[in-house]
Order: structure tokens, then sequence, then C-alpha cells
């Protein structure tokens, strides 16, 4: 009897790398996979593979590689290579905390134990795989661990357990609509439940199975296993003709001598053996000895054990007892050579059976080896609850840490939130509070200026009443007086000579002359009509005059006839006067200068105002911008005018700042 | 015959050069007896002319603009008293000598007194002075250099400008500010600008230029 079973095997990933040295080892990995090699060639070029990806840099892509070719070394049974790779894949995939290849390289070792029937390795590994997977929430390949553990607790005869996972992998596999996988779990749960000897439910799967299987494009010979696994289930209810009629039905329905030769002389044995239970014995030596000499030519040894008892079977029952012992001992020898217990046992039972000489003391060995087996299974199994005991804990604990991390996350977003929401007022009324002083600045600039401007007027009225009032004193008083007295010298009789009546005469005229010039002096003083000049131009020359005693400095001003300064808006002047203070002082701090000028023109309602020095200068490139040339540019921006510094070493500065002076006011004081 | 002379002017020394010149006439003539009476200031003025209209009047009266106004303020410089000789002696004659040489001072004096001599004190010597008194003691007006030269140059446009265009250039000259004009001169702002524009349209100067305007007013003898 033969249950197939199929392990999951992962699919292969490619990624599209150009690089020579991966190009090679892309090429030694497929050479490794050419079937039509020979499996020592096959091997030596995995072998190269590892050996250039060991001499890869990047470890991203050594990563890869050294999935792949693990993958390969378990296909090929290349356990050296296997080992050093897979320990290799591992430990690289933890440093580079790939959590997915971590998974993938527990996936190689699980695969590889397993087939080494290294059950518990093959369970723990298939166990971490598993975390990992879930963990990274990649279903489909949670689905396909869970379905290996099932397998392999299915072989261990933990037949609930596996019917557990099972059908968790099943709700995966619908959901993802994986069909071959949903029959590969439908087919288990119908070998399990053959176990268990419940039949009709066994049948129900095995159909459910076939049933998944249409909808499958590549169907391989699993139309086939199935339909032998059914037949099995048939057989053991003793339903021989079903039996039969299903297992024929699969030969009939396929030319499967062709496509797997074993696989054929199994159904032929299967066949031979259920017409030998329905108590048939028409050609089913024939028949026995045909598997036989298919499964000898391919050295099918599990098989050959297999017909080997049923030959004995079929012998004791002809009570050829001799021939029963002889097929009996080879079948035990051959279970005993591949070290296969399930045979040995089987072996053991039939041997007890039909050798009755030694029937008790076999029926001792296989009683013994049933106990030992039990325990063995009983102790791997404690161990699987273990491992999933651990998980479950692991996996709650991590759902916890999960939970509690999407909380502090979530607190973390809205602390952020609030915070930056909290900086972003905060920003806003900085800013506000900054527009009010500036504009608060610039009012008080304003009413300083426009102070400044009052003192000045004021400063000019006193002047000119000054003025006035000795234009006055001049005119009233000094000019009376002296008017008086000429004309009273006039009247004088002077006795004398003539030179001296002239000379009298003379000083009198000369007395008008200087009556003269007194009015002249004092219409002057009066007449303000000339000096239309006055405010802006005063004030800053009374600066410059006032910086210059400070700087040590030489100073002239020179100011365009066309300029009215009473018809430029204040806040022109106001930044003016700001930006040439600003000069000054720089020039004061550390031109070291002798001499300055200062310059105003008007270009066709363009004011430009140059001011240049003869000090020590600085390299424009080189230096850092003070804050005096950066008070001057922002100032320049102000008027949306242009700032210009032109400089070199011990020549001097010059800036020039020009600055539009668009003002309709008609206003004109004289 | 004797002439009654008033001399006002508040500088002694003036008062007597003027003194002087009348002790020079009747020196030279015998026949010109003149009684002087000086006064120093608005309100002895004021008395002595009103004094004198009660009585036998007075005939010349040689009057200074500036002098100190009266404690009451109702005099404010010569010209008042010069107005206040006009209503009370009308035969008076009256000979204005000022340091003034401003136009526009001289006419509104010679508009408001118009004196029968006008003497600009620093055109004035000694002969001129004595030829004055001569003149207008003979009925026949005698103006200083200055003030002849002022009527020629005025000849011309003179009879288009009224008290207000004259006052406004005058105003203008000594810097009065526009925004004060109001103040002074009984007009509205637009009436002053709009004057202002007239004016500029008769000096025939450009419209934005106020100081060309002053100069050329100034040249032309109305300031």
């Amino acid at each position: 009897m033969l249950t197939v079973v199929f392990c999951t095997k992962k699919p292969i990933v490619k990624d599209g790398f150009q690089v020579n040295e991966i190009d090679s080892i892309t090429r030694w990995i497929q050479q490794s996979q050419n079937r039509k090699l020979d499996l020592s060639d096959r091997k030596g070029a995995l072998q190269k593979a590892y050996d250039y990806t060991n001499a890869l840099s990047i470890d991203s892509i050594k990563s890869n590689y050294y999935s792949k070719i693990s993958f390969e070394a378990d296909n090929l049974n290349s356990e050296v290579l296997f080992r050093d790779v897979s320990s290799k894949a591992l430990s690289l995939a933890t440093t580079l905390r790939d959590t997915f290849k971590i998974g993938d390289a527990h996936w190689n070792y699980a695969s590889f134990y397993s087939k080494k029937e290294a059950v518990d390795s093959a369970y723990y590994h298939y166990h971490e795989a598993y975390k990992i997977f879930k963990l990274l929430k990649n279903e489909y390949f949670t689905a396909k661990m869970l379905y290996n553990m099932g397998f392999i607790q299915g072989r261990l005869k933990d037949y609930t357990g596996s019917e557990v996972l099972m059908f968790e992998a099943l709700t995966i596999y619908k959901k993802l609509n994986k069909n071959i996988n949903i029959y590969q779990c439908y087919n288990y749960l119908g070998l399990i439940y053959m176990e268990l000897e419940e039949f009709e439910k066994a049948i129900y799967y095995h159909n459910k199975a076939l049933e998944y299987l249409k909808k499958v494009d590549d169907k391989g010979t699993y139309i086939e296993w199935s339909l032998n696994n059914l037949g099995l289930v048939y057989q053991k209810m003793h339903k021989y003709e079903e039996a039969i009629e299903i297992f024929e039905k699969a030969l009939n329905n396929s030319n499967l001598k062709k496509r797997d030769l074993n696989f054929y002389a199994t159904f032929i044995d299967n066949i031979a053996y259920t017409k030998f239970l329905d108590g048939d014995t028409l050609n089913v030596a024939e028949e026995f000895n045909k598997s036989l000499k298919i499964r000898d030519s391919t050295k099918y040894i599990s098989g050959l054990t297999i017909v080997k008892r049923h030959l004995s079977e079929f012998y004791a029952a002809k009570f050829d007892t001799f021939k029963a012992v002889q097929f009996a001992n080879e079948a035990l020898s051959l279970a005993n050579q591949v070290e296969n217990n399930r045979d040995k046992l089987e072996s053991l039972l039939l041997l007890s059976k039909v050798d009755i000489k030694n029937a008790s003391t076999y029926l001792a060995n296989y009683v013994h080896l049933n106990d030992s087996l039990q325990i063995e299974e009983r102790k791997i199994r404690n161990k699987f609850t273990r491992i999933r005991f651990e998980t479950d804990e692991y996996i709650d604990k991590t759902e916890e840490l999960s939970q509690q991390k999407i909380l502090i996350s979530i607190g973390a977003i809205i602390i952020l939130l609030l915070l930056s929401f909290a900086y972003f007022i905060k920003v806003q009324r900085s800013k506000n509070k900054e527009l009010i002083f500036e504009r608060e600045q610039q009012k008080s600039n304003e009413e300083i200026f426009s102070l400044m401007l009052k003192q000045q007027s004021k400063l000019e009225e006193g002047r000119l009443n000054e003025r006035h009032r000795i234009a006055e004193d001049l005119h009233d008083g000094v000019l009376g007086k002296i008017f008086g007295t000429r004309l009273g010298l006039g009247f004088l009789k002077i006795n004398g000579d003539e030179s001296t009546i002239e000379k009298h005469q003379f000083y009198i005229d000369e007395l008008q002359n200087i009556e003269k010039e007194i009015r002249t002096i004092s219409h002057e003083l009066k007449s303000e009509v000339l000096s239309s000049k006055i405010d802006f131009f005063k004030i800053i020359e009374n600066l410059i005059a006032q910086k210059s005693n400070l700087g040590g400095f030489e100073y002239k001003m020179i100011a365009d006839e066309e300029i009215h300064w009473d018809k430029i808006a204040d806040e022109i002047k106001i930044n003016l006067y700001r930006i040439i203070q600003e000069a000054l002082q720089n020039i004061i701090k550390y031109a070291k200068a002798t001499k300055v000028d200062l310059k105003f023109e008007l270009e066709y309602n363009i004011l430009i105002l140059v001011i240049k020095d003869n000090g020590i200068g600085f390299n424009t490139i080189e230096k850092r911008k003070g804050i005096g040339i950066k008070n001057i540019q922002s100032r320049t921006n102000k008027l949306n005018g242009i700032f210009k510094v032109s400089s070199e070493i011990n020549v001097g500065t010059t800036i020039f700042v020009s600055c539009s002076i668009q003002n309709k006011s008609n206003e004109y004081g004289v | 015959m004797v002439y009654n002379v008033l001399i006002v002017d508040d500088h002694p020394i003036i008062a007597d050069a003027y003194k002087s010149a009348f002790y020079f006439l009747s020196s030279e003539n015998k026949h010109l007896n003149f009684n002087i009476t000086v006064v120093h200031n608005s309100d002895d003025a004021i008395i002595k002319i009103t004094e004198a209209s009660k009585k036998n009047g007075i005939d010349i009266v040689f009057l200074d603009i500036s002098i100190p106004p009266s404690t009451d303020g109702k005099i404010l410089s010569g010209e008042d008293i010069g107005i206040k000789i006009r209503e009370l002696l009308p035969k008076c004659k009256i000979i204005v000598a000022t340091t003034f040489n401003d136009n526009y001072r001289i006419q509104v004096i010679l508009k408001n007194v118009n004196p029968e001599g006008f003497l600009i004190k620093n055109d004035v010597n000694k002969e001129e002075l004595v030829t004055s008194i001569k003149m207008v003691l003979d009925n026949s007006p005698y103006y200083s250099k200055s003030v002849l030269e002022l009527f020629r140059k005025q000849a011309s446009i003179d009879y288009r400008l009224d008290k207000i265009d004259r006052q406004l250039l005058y105003e203008m000259s000594i810097g009065t500010k526009m925004k004060e004009l109001p103040n002074i001169i009984p007009l509205s702002m637009t009436g002053i600008e709009k004057r202002k524009k007239n004016l500029k349209v008769l000096f025939d100067v450009d419209d934005n230029d106020d100081r060309s305007l002053v100069l050329k007013a100034k040249e032309k003898g109305f300031i």
C-alpha cells in the first residue's frame, strides 16, 4: 500500500541584474537547474555560483543569491553546500534585518530537514518561517508553512493537530483562490481521515480535492494520485469492486505507463492486491510480478517492499509458507536497508503471521519497535506542541507589542500635530507681531522725521526771525541814524579851505554809500526767496557736518537744483536719511576716510544718491556683508530702489542708491 | 510868512537834520519862517495833529513811516498818521520820508496817503531835502528818484493788479507759507490759487514756477 503526499515547494524568484558577475552567477545557477546535465555537473555549477556569490560586495544582492543557491542545493541534495549556503544566508539576512529573507532561509532549512526525515528540525524551521511570514502578513507563504507543518504532524500521526493546521491553511488558500493548494489540502485531509478510519469523510475530501483539481490547468499526475488515494479508501472499506473500478479508471484514462512508470506499477500492485483481498486470485500473481519487475528495474525500494509484502500475503493465503516467509523477509531487509520504520513494522507484523515458528520473536520485535516509535513520535509531538505554544505566545506578544506600537504612533502623531499646530500659531503670531512692530517702527520713524522737520523749520523760523530782526534793526535803527547824521553833517557850516569842504562833502557822500550798503544787506537778510533749499537738504547737511566732526573728514555736498524736496514723499526722505546715516557711520567706523562726497542727482524722476569716500575700502566679494550694508540694502528695497556698492582697497568706497520719486504734490512752500 | 511845521520821526538825529533844513531855508530867504514842532512817536503826533486842527492848523508835515505804534494800538505806522492828517487837516502838505524802498510799501503809501512829497531817505542828501521842501511849498509834488523809477516800471501792468494781487505777491516774496496765506489775505485757499494762476499768466511764467513769478514781479516793481 502506498499513500502519496506532496510537500509544497516554493517558486523560484528571479531578479534582473545586469552586472557581469551577477550574470555569471545567474548562468551557473541556470546550469545547475538544467536537468539534461549530470547531477555532479549540476552540483559543480552550483558550487561555482556559490563561489562567485561569496565574492560579491553588495550584501543585499548576495543575500538574494544565497537564498537561490540554498534552494537549488536542497533540490540537488547537495548537503554540504546546502548547510554552508543556508547558514550564510540566514546570518546575512539577520544582519541585514531582512525579515523576509530570514523566513526564506528557514523555509530552505525546513525543506532540507524534511527530506532528511529530521522531522523535528524541519518542523522547527517551518515554524520559524511561519512566524515570520505571518508577521510580514504574507498570507500565501503563511498558508504554505501551515500546510507543511500539518503535513509533518500528520506523518507523526498527530492527525487532529494536522487537521487543524490544514483547515487553517485551507481558509487562507480559499481566500487567495489558490486552487492547486486547496486541492493539496483536501487531498491531505482525505488521507488523514483514512488514517482515522473515518472513510466517509475521507471519500468526501478526496472528491472535494478532485473537484478543485478541475480548476487547475497543470494537473500533472494529480488526478491519478487522488484516484489512487480514493481507491485505497474503498479498499480499506472492503468495497473492493468500487476500489478496482476507480484504480482501473485512473489507469484507462491515461497513458500512465509512459508518464510515470513507478506510479503505473503502484496501480497494478494496488489492483492486484485488491483483487486478492476480494478473493479473486486469477492472474494476481502475474500482476504482482509485473509490478515487482518494474519496481526492481527502477530500484523503487519503498514500492518494492510493498509489493513483496503483498506477494508474501498472497503466498501465505496459498499456504506456500516458504515463499511467504521469503518475501516477507526480503521486504523486512529492504525496509531495514532504507530505515523505513513503517515498512519495518508492516513487514514484522506480516512475518509474525506467516512465519509461525518465529512468530513470537517477530511479534516481540514488532511490539518493541512500535512502542519505541510511538514514544519517539509522542516526544516529537510534545516538541511540536512546545514550539507551537512558544509561537502562540510570541505571536500574542508581537500583537500586543504591535498594538502598543500603533497606540504609541497614533499618540505621537497627535502630539506632533498639536505641536506643529502650536508652532504654526506661534509663528503666525510672531509674524503678526513683527508686522505690527514694523508698522509702528515705520510710524515712529515718520514721526521722528516730521519732528526733525518741525525742529528744522522752527530753527529756520528762528533764524529767519533773527535775520528779520537784524535787518529791521539795521534798516530802521542804524540806517536812520546814519541818515540823520549825514543830513546833519550836510547842514553844518564847515569853515575851512576848499579842500576841507570838499573832503567834508566826500565823507557825506561816503556815508550815503554806507547807507546803501546797509540797505542792501538788510534787504538780503530779509529776502528768503532765493534760499528754497531748506528742510531736507539742510537736515542732511547738518547730519554730515556733525558726522564729519566725529570722523574727522572733509565733506562736499551737492544736490541737483531740480530736486524739489518738498515734493518728495517723507518715506523716501526718511529712508534716504537713514541710508546716509548708516553710510556715514560705516565711514567713521571702518573707512578712515579724509574726504567724503555726497551727491543727489535727479534723472527723469529717478533720484540718485552717491556717497563716495577715499578710505581704505574693502573687498566686495570676499567680505561678508556687514549689518550696515545690509541695512542700506533693506532700506533701498523698501524704496523699490537699486543699491550698489563698489570698493577698491586703499582707494575708497562708493555707494549708489537710486529710487523713483513718483509724487504729484503741487504744494510749494517758498 | 510863518509856516507851521510838524516833524514826525522817532530818531531825534533825523528830526534834527530836518530842522536844520528848514533853518537853512530861512537863512537863505528872510521871508520864510518856520514854526517847527518835533514829535518822536505816534501818540504825540496824533495829539499835535488834533490840537492843530482845532487851532491854526499845520502847513507841512515831515512824516516818517516806521515809528513806534500808538499805545492804544490804533496807529500802527506813519501811514496811519498820514491818513489821520488827511482827515483832520485837508490843507496840510505831507512829505513822507522813509527808509523803505520796497515797491509794495511805497505803492500802498502812495495810494493811502497820497503825499505831496515822497522821499526815500537813502536817496536824499542836503540839497535834495532842501529842494523838496521848496517844491512842496510851491505846490508842486516832489518824488525821490526811486519812487519815480517805480512809476515808470509799473506803467504797463499796473492797472490790472488790485490790492490783493499785490499783497499776495508781497507775501510770497517774504517767504510766507501757502498754508498761512488764507490767514493773512481775505481769500480761501482755492481763491488764492486762482489768483496766483492769473498772476502767472499775466507775468508770463510757467504754471509751477512760483519762484519765477516772484522774481518777475520784483523786476517789474510790484514788490
